[in-house]
């Protein structure tokens, strides 16, 4: 039973992807994220406003964006983030520090504790992970919440 | 804390009292606080409520950790920076409901006041409109004012 609700939310099975980015794990189902990229170099600088870094490529322009352990848009390009994914219905494509691929697992969600939620909050439930925990997440709330809250210095 | 004096029962208790920012000071049952924790690691919670510090792994389950500070301030600073301390309380939802669990960030350890009689009790303070919402009562100690925190309705309660 979920000590914060006393509602105990269901489990779920499936493929979902981790991606990390900074100290902020999220987990996303499969289908959400595309495949993997890997970035040979940061982009140039230039942006296409605060946070959406414009990166130059053979099949045209596209917009990079980097989060913080709080799921704002990075105004520096971290250099870790090496690894690209899109993200289904949003049109930035996402550079993270770290991926992991779960095949057909359970997760069990927690709900967030009542004192710590918005209506507004991207993240309504998260899950133990490792020594620590991921968020569970869609990509549309993802990008919204980001490109919403601007670009903020790491 | 009963105290029993040469076949008379003199009652007497204590308190826990955090102080949240300069000079403000509340209180806690001491039933209601489990642990202090140095340096604690919080995770930050992406939307969070704007006095939230975010979530910490504490004794195998993960307890939301808020600024009690900023809370009743009713605004956010641009980042609540991590605090020194997290004092870990307990609260039911009802008698003999379940222990759940949340936390206060602190700059410094919390210490024990004497609840003595010459101690009155005065109204809450007016510097919040929250004061009512989470504190049973309150008492003076000189000129101290000392709000007594209700955890259950500070932690089961949307304050947003």
């Amino acid at each position: 039973m979920d000590r914060n609700t006393m509602t105990p939310p269901a489990p779920r099975r499936g493929n979902f992807v981790l991606l990390r980015a900074d100290a902020l794990w999220l987990l996303l189902p499969q289908q959400e994220v595309g495949a993997v990229e890997y970035l040979e170099a940061p982009p140039d600088g230039s942006q296409a406003k605060p946070g959406l870094f414009m990166q130059q490529r053979t099949e045209g322009p596209r917009q990079l964006a980097a989060l913080s352990s709080r799921m704002t848009l990075l105004d520096a390009f971290p250099a870790d983030r090496t690894l690209v994914t899109a993200l289904r219905g949003t049109p930035i494509a996402w550079c993270w520090s770290e991926i992991k691929v779960l095949i057909d697992v359970s997760v069990q969600p927690r709900s967030m504790p009542r004192v710590l939620r918005t209506p507004a909050a991207p993240v309504q439930e998260f899950v133990e992970h490792d020594d620590g925990l991921a968020f569970i997440c869609d990509a549309q709330a993802l990008c919204t919440y980001a490109v919403d809250h601007g670009a903020m210095t790491p | 804390m009963n105290t029993v004096v040469a076949g008379r029962c003199t009652l007497s208790a204590t308190a826990l009292l955090a102080d949240y920012a300069r000079d403000r000071t509340v209180a806690f049952a001491p039933h209601a606080t489990l642990e202090l924790i140095e340096r604690p690691v919080i995770t930050p919670v992406p939307g969070a409520a704007y006095f939230a510090h975010g979530l910490l792994c504490w004794q195998a389950r993960f307890v939301p950790v808020i600024d009690l500070h900023t809370l009743l301030r009713a605004h956010a600073d641009t980042a609540l920076r991590p605090p020194r301390y997290a004092l870990v309380l307990a609260w039911q939802r009802a008698a003999g409901a379940p222990l759940e669990h949340g936390a206060i960030g602190l700059a410094a350890p919390p210490h024990r006041l004497e609840v003595r009689a010459d101690l009155a009790a005065c109204p809450l303070p007016n510097d919040s409109d929250l004061w009512p919402l989470i504190a049973n009562s309150c008492l003076r100690d000189g000129e101290r004012v000392i709000p007594i925190i209700d955890t259950a309705r500070l932690f089961d309660s949307d304050h947003g």
